[in-house]
């Protein structure tokens, strides 16, 4: 009898065991997943650019931000005024993510904002008749209202994670690959060496309920706490950028965590049926 | 006794099955669920401070304001004595109005802030963070644009008057000399002087399109106003 209770007490260790790492697999598989359907995917970003007001945001601040290089270099306050189109900001973002997701090297082509700066120069000194003009004064300030359109088409901080984002992408898919097949396996050897198969359906249901508390607790706190508005970037459309981002992975977590949730009721549900049968 | 034994095992045993399926269903994944981040906690402990580090870097105690409205604090005042306790001051922070700032007759007449960033020289001058305000017995750094609010300093003249109105006092400062010098000459102006000085600069030359890089200041002594008395005790 004693060899027998501690057989069994092994066993129930063994299962408890595999009931964790199936939880800790479900848990990091899920948040993985996340990641790489939102930080490691290219598109995930631009749709998250497209669906918020982020150009209409960094149009105005780019306006802002010229029109007090303009105070400073005596232009009048309309110059700027509709002088950077959505258009052109959108089409220079849109290939600084596409160089970003690509592994190319992060700088932005002005060349385009540069000519209408140009343009719209000669246009101002020949209407308002302006004869004080000095070419190198000029050429400074040309060169500054160019990098201010530089650096708020960049996107801050995520220049640092490149090298990190497009040598892991495959990494992380693999990652999800040997974490799912970890899972099937554990769920197999619960069931197959269980002869009660109701009582592997409780560890697999303890495994995925487990795992979906995990993933709904971290995020419920995060936005409980109020830290995402907290993101210290002096740049409005930014700011709202990441708090989106971070938003956007958040509630993925919290679906996931759902969706764990549901599986883990209907695998109770099952067992209890099961249960009953073998009772029978 | 034995009839209505019967059916009280019956209930508890109802009563025992159903706190099992309780514990299996609730319990044991709550109780599963905290060990795991027990787990997870050991085993990111090493990197715990780096995390710390790195969201402290990116996160700060309140939520960022975008306004461009500012605050103001300058409400005028008939002190033109001697002294002003420091206690009577209200000190301002970066992006507030303190005060006005107006040379008679030269076109100067402008609000006056505390720091010279954009929102400063977009709405008069300011005092650059670094340098002192009125009162201080120290000098005062304003920079202002020279085509809008300092416009004006073009047409300063030696022996103009310069005054400088705040919450804590009102100030007169006489023009001494005008220099014209590049941007990046640190000799214009000295931040550790002993007496009370104030340095006015802009952009050279005035009305030209464009960024210059050269600079036009404007150097006054103080003739009156209170000195902010128990600053250090």
């Amino acid at each position: 009898m004693k060899k027998l209770f501690k057989k069994l007490s092994l066993k129930k260790v063994l299962y408890a065991v595999l009931t964790f790492i199936l939880a800790l697999c479900l848990i990091f598989g899920s948040l993985i997943t996340i990641l790489r359907i939102t930080f490691f995917n290219g598109s995930f970003l631009s749709d998250t650019l497209n669906s918020s007001q982020y150009y209409n945001d960094l149009c105005v601040e780019i306006a802002e931000n010229l029109s007090d290089l303009g105070d400073a270099s005596g232009l009048d306050k309309s110059f700027f005024e509709g002088f950077v189109s959505e258009v052109l900001v959108r089409d220079d973002v849109q290939s600084y993510i596409t160089d970003f997701y690509e592994g190319n090297p992060l700088k932005v082509n002005t060349s385009n904002f540069d000519e209408s700066l140009q343009n719209a120069l000669k246009k101002y000194i020949k209407t308002n008749h302006i004869k004080n003009v000095n070419d190198e004064s000029l050429e400074y300030f040309s060169a500054k209202a160019s990098r201010i359109y530089s650096n708020s088409i960049k996107i801050k901080y995520f220049s640092a994670v490149q090298d990190i984002i497009v040598n892991n992408t495959g990494l992380l898919t693999s990652l999800i690959v040997v974490l799912a097949l970890i899972s099937a396996a554990i769920c197999v050897i619960l069931i197959v060496t269980n002869a009660w198969k109701h009582k592997a359906l409780r560890y697999i249901y303890t495994a995925l309920s487990s795992a979906g508390l995990f993933l709904l607790i971290l995020p419920i706190c995060v936005f409980a706490s109020g830290v995402i508005g907290h993101i210290a970037i002096m740049s409005r459309s930014l700011s709202d950028m990441y708090i989106s981002i971070l938003s956007t992975v958040l509630s993925d977590m919290i679906v996931i965590s759902i969706v764990l949730i549901v599986v883990a009721v209907a695998v109770w549900v099952i067992h209890t049926r099961v249960r009953k049968k073998s009772a029978v | 006794m034995k009839k209505s034994k019967k059916p009280n095992t019956r209930a508890l045993k109802r009563r025992k099955k159903f706190l099992r399926g309780l514990r299996h269903f609730l319990l044991t994944p709550v109780l599963v669920c905290l060990l795991l981040f027990a787990v997870i906690f050991a085993i990111s402990t090493p990197f715990l401070s780096d995390f710390y580090s790195i969201g402290s870097m990116f996160l700060q105690d309140s939520e960022p304001v975008y306004s461009h409205t500012y605050e103001n604090i300058f409400t005028p005042s008939d002190n033109s004595g001697d002294t002003v306790n420091a206690e009577d001051v209200d000190y301002p922070s970066i992006d507030k109005q303190f005060g006005t700032l107006e040379i008679d007759n030269r076109g100067v007449d402008t609000k006056l802030f505390f720091g010279d960033g954009y929102v400063p020289l977009r709405n008069g001058a300011g005092v650059y963070a670094g340098s002192f305000i009125p009162g201080y017995g120290k000098t005062i750094l304003v920079s202002g644009h020279n085509n809008t609010y300092f416009n004006g300093l073009k047409n300063v003249k030696k022996g103009d008057i310069v005054k400088i109105r705040t919450s804590y006092g009102n100030y007169k400062y006489r023009v001494t000399k005008t220099l014209i010098a590049d941007a990046d000459d640190k000799s214009t102006y000295d931040l550790s002087a002993d007496k009370e000085n104030l340095v006015m600069y802009t952009c050279y030359p005035f009305d030209e399109l464009g960024l210059t890089e050269q600079r036009f200041f404007v150097y006054a002594d103080k003739i009156s106003g209170p000195q902010i008395v128990g600053i250090y005790e």
